[in-house]
């Protein structure tokens, strides 16, 4: 049966209308400040066989739309009407993909049978674990980051299931925080179930049934439309997390991105062998796997903002997905550190699209500002406290009509900052600043937004600072078409006194009483030529102290005298810079240090140790391609061809060097 | 009231001015007149100058003038506030730039770019001072310091100051000492303090009413002055009050204190209309809907008392100062169907506005919009305002047929239908938002349809969200103005004291809940509030600890002891329970927010009752006309509104036209004229 045009519009919203009042209720009952201040987590409604087919516009993280629940939903092999079950183990099904993200999922019966799902996850402040919050870059295996509980039933005909609950609540730090969050998931899915109910009422179950399918077919058609508008071709983008594991090497996220038509083909072929750190992406090798569609989500999204998100939207693209890499590790590899490196690949997968559609996609968001988390001991109670004080964000990238925004925007999966006040009330620290980094945001034509920096002090011995997703302090956020990179981003202890240490990348950190802590997110990238800027906006980004008058000059070709502009003088200085720069520069600018680091590292070069590190064991090639770039950076300069042949010597060196590895070739 | 008391209100809108004059001997007066938006002082007197010349009521017999005006509103929307500075404490020069960081959850996520701040960042100094969450003063602040960055924004020619320091509302005396020295060194700027204007915490929010409010100050300010200048000339002198976003009115200065208090008025005078008809028809527990040409704005009325909210915003940014709590979704009568390539209708969020407006308007606009479709389907009569405007259903049926029957291979009436289908659904799910969404259910409230479109999609929004009672006001198009009529004086005070649960610490509470209830006397001295008309009502917010959203709760008695709080906590836990299907009963609880609101009680001018017949005799049709209901045309009886008497009934399908609306009552429905003109509709199928 067809679903006129008029009962499906009128169906859509009423599916998203459930889902946003799903949202809704938890919002407004979950209990720990992230959850409310950060608002992360997901509702929304699954086809009998778990397809997301409507997710909140309005609440929580609405890019997780690709969610498929297929195999979790199957993991329980019975459901009486009133059961919910949930799980939070990456490695049960492919939907939690780490263990803060607690999902859950309850089946909405009608006249006896299944006819949907309502599904959500939350993620919680800490599951227990080796660390607070559970979640570092120096764990390398998923045992390390909290309970799991495989797909479990925690509510059986209405009844809380208290030996799941039990087990859950005896292995977190804060029980009664992970407690108040679940009964906030359980009473959406509890509204999520109702709102089913009256639609079914209303428009009959056979409409209702229709009307799912009809909606996801919606969806596809108009992301294929989207790519339609695409050029054909091939694009390759990759970019880098600074560091695979702590003191490590860097991490290569790679695509090729193909546009065939009204779809597409991502070939993540070239991305890092799975790593010994959490940074790894728990996708069970599904080809549609929300991981890798947000980027997707958010490319279609800004292309066309009155596109209908739910999984449809997925089936315009499949991905390769070669096992044992960063994009489809095994089994038990850590991934708590998985936010770092989605983000990074989404913004590989805006890169491979920004050069399909380079006037109408904006240049890399500022990212690598981490969420921080902060344990501590109230001095008044002596009650040791564990909390987030939130999101150092920084600004979206210039974009092809305006600037980045400052300080927020970035891709930081919409959160939001928490007050100052409330995190003074909420964690004994004193903050000292909050605000943007001048000079931080990349020179364009329309500059990338600035970064966010906070400043406190600690008030207590042995506190420790988690700064969660912390990235971007070496290889920094990509300009386009002229448009310059952003700044790195930092981390730094006791900043302008005589005991100031730059953190480099790290992202924990043990201080005691009157320790200054400083954390800047990096700044976002410049889109178009920065001498072509309108030099009035140069002008006010001085006043406003965003830019100084030195960058002015550098950056932007513009003189500034008594508060105005030189005009004659910045005619001559931009003419000047304009030919300094003519040979410079191609479609991006990625900023001093990877330019540097490319120099060793060609295209060709990684193509060679993907391809020598594919024939190894899994659990090899993480050992060698360390041990390959040490080799490589031992090599002389006339060593080096850059066409691959350093790292095949390099690798048959190593290779040479270890029996037990030689003796499995 | 004495005899011959005459009370006028005026509401200044976006296109007209709304005006009604009202008698105590039972006369009533209603105009219209065009607004001047580039001065709205000119709508009003014209308003003021039409009514005394259509009433022959002398300007001395005026005794109280009620006023509620866009200026405030328009200022924020359209970002013509006053030059502004700010201060702020050192090391937060970014707070408002940065705002909480977030991308609206709608925008396109990549490339939003976020909306301008009230004041730059180039005109936000730091102030070196620090006070703590409890009020100590960590950093002295630096007084020569603050005077020189006072005259730094003084040379940056600003004619406003805001003054927002960490924490002040629980130690203001930094921001006090900071605003003497600003008034010193600026003495003709508007300074406006986070203490006075907000003192409770959250920065960001906190900042951002301060801001406006600085910005707003002088353009409410000198608009008052035109107003005081306009009434001395026609020697109209009666008392004069202007609304309030809260429902509540304040007086002229006051208004010019606290300018940001007027933010949202326009909406709130609605809401109090309709609790006021609600009131007469004796109906207490109410939806409102005020359904307009490209917005539509809903909201709650329990007891006879509008929700009121703290977390509401104007335009892009928050406002956390207490407000009616009205939700706006942007679809009205001018918002316009289309297909899109998928093949699915959608209506809105884009609207033909006033101009070109509806295809049928003849003025240019193309594409059909919800009021195309209810004149193709007869529910709209093809004249507006006794004739003064004709719509043209031929240019209606073009602009359906091209845009959304033609792509989607149907007929004109069943896209009409469509069309309609479509944009009821999206009112009742904001109908559903500020009820279900909040634990309440449908079947408890009536609901109030106003606004120009209201009254024609009254009868099936009612049907659909599962109200049983309809009512459409007597004046659907100028509640607003009549809801000016039936205010009170009402203050609001608010302090962040956190208590965090088990050492409540009750002689901090009440000495607190003693300072606001200082201020709120204070405000009712200054208006000359004799006390037997006085109420003051207190309240405080709370929330499980580390929960970011805190509930209201009312607390009854005066004093506060053991026993108030445990009560005040209970209540607590069930409206959390109702509110949010659960309650943590063995949770901390803290009070994070006390509150004060304070009303001066003020004399109401009845609503003349209209003359009466036999209860349930039946009207006269004045005509009929062929009009689409429930999928088919059918000759339908029409009658006047004006005609209708108390106790007269009608059974549908019935038309009932008026001047500026037109009531649609459905087959099964009956609608009853009350005692004040009121259409009380219900469900005879039910």
């Amino acid at each position: 049966m067809a679903i006129d045009p008029v009962t499906l519009e009128i169906l859509k919203n009423h599916c998203r209308a459930a889902a946003e009042s799903m949202a809704f209720t938890l919002y407004r009952t979950a209990h720990s400040t992230f959850v409310k201040e950060t608002e992360d987590f997901t509702t929304g409604l699954t086809t009998v066989e778990g397809l997301t087919f409507a997710t909140p516009v309005e609440l929580g993280a609405t890019w997780f739309v690709g969610l498929n629940y297929a195999n979790v939903i199957k993991a329980i092999e019975h459901y009486d009407e009133g059961d919910i079950a949930m799980t939070n183990d990456p490695y049960s099904g492919s939907v939690c993909t780490h263990s803060p993200d607690m999902h859950i999922w309850k089946p909405v019966f009608h006249d006896g049978e299944i006819v949907c799902y309502v599904v959500g996850h939350i993620h919680n402040t800490d599951v227990g674990g080796a660390v607070p919050a559970s979640i570092s870059r120096t764990l390398s295996e998923v045992h390390q980051e909290g309970i799991r509980i495989p797909p479990a039933k925690i509510v059986r005909r209405g009844e809380i299931n208290h030996d799941v609950l039990d087990v859950l609540l005896a292995n977190v730090r804060m029980p009664e925080q992970n407690w108040g969050d679940l009964k906030a998931q359980i009473a959406a899915m509890n509204t999520g179930e109702r709102r089913v109910h009256e639609m079914i009422e209303k428009f009959g179950i056979e409409t209702f049934r229709t009307g799912i399918d009809a909606l996801l077919d919606y969806a596809e058609a108009q992301a294929r439309e989207i790519m339609r508008e695409l050029p054909d071709g091939r694009y390759d983008f990759a970019d880098y997390l600074d560091e695979d594991v702590v003191d490590g090497y860097p991490c290569r996220i790679a695509l090729s991105l193909e546009i065939k038509g009204d779809g597409c083909t991502f070939d993540f072929t070239g991305s890092d062998p799975q790593i010994e750190g959490s940074v790894n992406m728990p996708t069970g090798g599904e080809e549609r796997h929300a991981l890798l569609m947000v980027g997707l989500v958010y490319v279609l999204y800004s292309l066309n903002p009155r596109l209908f998100l739910n999984a449809g939207v997925c089936r315009i693209c499949r991905s390769i997905l070669p096992e044992g890499t960063i994009v489809n590790p095994q089994f038990p590899a850590a991934v708590g550190l998985r936010t770092l490196s989605v983000q990074r690949l989404q913004g590989v997968i805006f890169g491979a699209f920004a050069q399909a559609a380079p006037d109408r996609l904006p240049s890399s968001p500022a990212s690598g500002g981490p969420i921080m988390n902060v344990n501590t001991i109230d001095n008044r109670t002596g009650r040791r406290v564990v909390a987030s004080i939130g999101p150092i964000t920084g600004g979206a990238g210039g974009n092809p009509r305006e600037d980045g925004t400052e300080g927020s925007g970035a891709n930081a999966s919409f959160l939001k900052n928490t007050p100052v006040e409330i995190n003074e009330v909420e964690v004994p620290i004193k903050i000292l600043r909050y605000g943007l980094t001048p000079d931080s945001g990349g020179p364009g034509k329309y500059r990338g937004g600035m970064a966010t920096e906070l400043r406190f002090e600690a008030q207590a011995p042995n506190t420790r600072i988690t700064a969660r997703n912390r990235d971007r302090s070496r290889f920094t956020s990509w300009g386009v078409l002229g448009g310059k990179a952003g700044s790195r981003s930092y981390f730094t202890l006791n900043p302008g006194s005589n005991h100031e240490v730059d953190l480099g990348n790290t992202d924990i950190l043990r201080v005691g009483p009157g320790d200054v802590v400083h954390i800047g997110s990096g700044g976002a990238g410049g889109w178009g030529d920065p001498l072509e800027r309108d030099t009035d906006a140069v002008r006010v980004d001085v006043l406003r102290h965003l830019v100084s008058p030195e960058a002015a000059e550098h950056d932007y070709g513009v003189v500034l005298a008594n508060g105005g502009i030189d005009v004659g003088a910045t005619a001559q200085l931009r003419k000047r810079l304009g030919a300094e720069r003519r040979n410079g520069g191609g479609f991006f600018d990625y900023g001093e240090q990877r330019t540097a680091f490319e120099r060793l590292w060609t295209k060709d070069n990684y193509g060679a140790l993907t391809e020598l590190l594919a024939g190894l064991p899994v659990h090899w090639r993480f050992f060698v391609k360390h041990r390959v770039f040490e080799a490589i950076d031992a090599l002389a300069e006339d060593e080096r061809a850059g066409d691959g042949t350093e790292v095949r010597t390099c690798f048959t060196r190593v290779v040479d060097r270890y029996p037990q590895l030689k003796a499995l070739l | 009231m004495g005899m011959n008391d005459h009370a006028l209100a005026l509401d200044v809108g976006g296109t007209f001015t709304d005006v009604i004059l009202v008698s105590n001997d039972g006369d009533l007066w209603t105009t219209k007149a065009s607004s001047v938006p580039a001065d709205p002082s000119r709508g009003f007197f014209d308003g003021v100058d039409k009514i005394l010349g259509l009433s022959g009521v002398t300007a001395d017999a005026i005794t109280s003038l009620f006023h509620g005006s866009t200026v405030a509103t328009n200022a924020i929307l359209e970002g013509r506030g006053a030059r502004t500075g700010m201060l702020v404490t050192d090391g937060f020069k970014y707070v408002l730039e940065i705002g909480r960081a977030e991308v609206p959850r709608r925008e396109n996520l990549f490339a939003w770019v976020k909306p301008s701040r009230p004041v730059p960042p180039r005109l936000i100094v730091e102030v070196p001072e620090r006070v703590l969450l409890d009020g100590t003063v960590e950093r002295v602040m630096d007084e020569d310091a603050c005077r020189v960055v006072a005259r730094r924004l003084k040379a940056l020619g600003v004619e406003a100051v805001a003054v927002v320091f960490l924490h002040s509302y629980a130690n203001p005396t930094h921001e006090r000492r900071a605003g003497d020295i600003l008034r010193e060194e600026l003495p003709e700027a508007e300074i406006s303090l986070s203490c006075d204007v907000l003192p409770v915490f959250r920065e960001y929010e906190r900042s951002m009413a301060t801001a406006l409010n600085a910005g707003v100050q002088p353009i409410v300010g000198r608009y008052i002055g035109r107003l005081r200048d306009g009434l001395a000339e026609r020697a109209l002198a009666a008392p004069f009050y202007v609304m309030k976003s809260n429902g509540g009115v304040f007086s002229p200065e006051q208004a010019e204190r606290q300018s940001i208090q007027m933010a949202l008025s326009g909406p709130a005078a609605g809401v109090r209309g309709a609790s006021y008809v609600g009131a007469l028809a004796g109906i207490e527990d109410i939806v409102t809907i005020d359904m307009g040409g490209t917005s539509t704005d809903v909201s709650l009325i329990r007891d006879g008392v509008p929700a009121v909210t703290k977390d509401g915003e104007i335009g892009p940014y928050p406002l956390s100062v207490p407000i009616i709590d009205i939700h706006t979704i942007g679809a009205g009568g001018g918002s316009i169907a289309s297909v899109t390539e998928q093949g699915a209708l959608i209506v809105g969020p884009r609207s033909a506005g006033a101009d070109p407006g509806p295809a049928c308007y003849g003025k240019g606009g193309e594409e059909p919009t919800v009021t195309d479709a209810n004149l193709v389907l007869g529910r709209v009569p093809p004249h507006l305002l006794d004739g003064e405007m004709v719509l043209d259903p031929a240019l209606a049926e073009a602009a359906i047929r091209r845009f959304v029957a033609e792509p989607l291979g149907i007929d004109v009436i069943s896209a009409a239908e469509g069309i309609l289908k479509i944009v009821n659904n999206n009112m009742v799910g904001a109908l559903k938002v500020v009820s279900v969404e909040k634990g309440l259910d449908p079947r408890d409230f009536a609901l109030c349809a106003f606004g120009g479109a209201g009254p024609m999609h009254g009868g099936e929004l009612a049907r659909q969200f599962g109200t049983r009672r309809l009512l459409i006001p007597c004046y659907p198009g100028i509640l607003c103005a009549l809801g000016l009529l039936a205010t009170d004086l009402q203050y609001d005070f608010a302090r962040t004291r956190i208590q965090r649960a088990p050492n409540y610490d009750l002689a901090d509470m009440a000495a607190t809940f003693q300072a606001l209830e200082r201020d709120a006397e204070a405000a009712l001295d200054t208006e000359g509030v004799a006390s037997e008309r006085r109420r003051i009502g207190r309240s405080a917010d709370l929330r499980y600890a580390k929960q970011g959203v805190e509930i209201t709760v009312e607390i009854p008695g005066d004093g506060i002891d053991t026993g108030s709080v445990a009560r005040l906590i209970e209540a607590f836990h069930d409206l959390h329970e109702r509110l949010y299907t659960f309650a943590d009963r063995d949770a901390p609880v803290e009070i994070v927010n006390l509150r004060i609101s304070a009303t001066g009680v003020m004399d109401k001018i009845d609503l003349p009752a209209i003359d009466t017949v036999p209860e349930g005799t039946p009207a006269a049709p004045s005509g009929r006309r062929r009009v689409h209901l429930e999928g088919a045309f059918a000759e339908v009886p029409i009658y006047r509104r004006e005609n209708l008497k108390a106790g007269h009934a009608i059974s549908g399908p019935a038309i009932v036209d008026q001047l500026d609306t037109t009531t649609v009552v459905l087959p099964g429905q009956t609608a009853i004229t009350d005692a004040y003109g009121s259409l009380v509709i219900t469900d005879t199928e039910a």
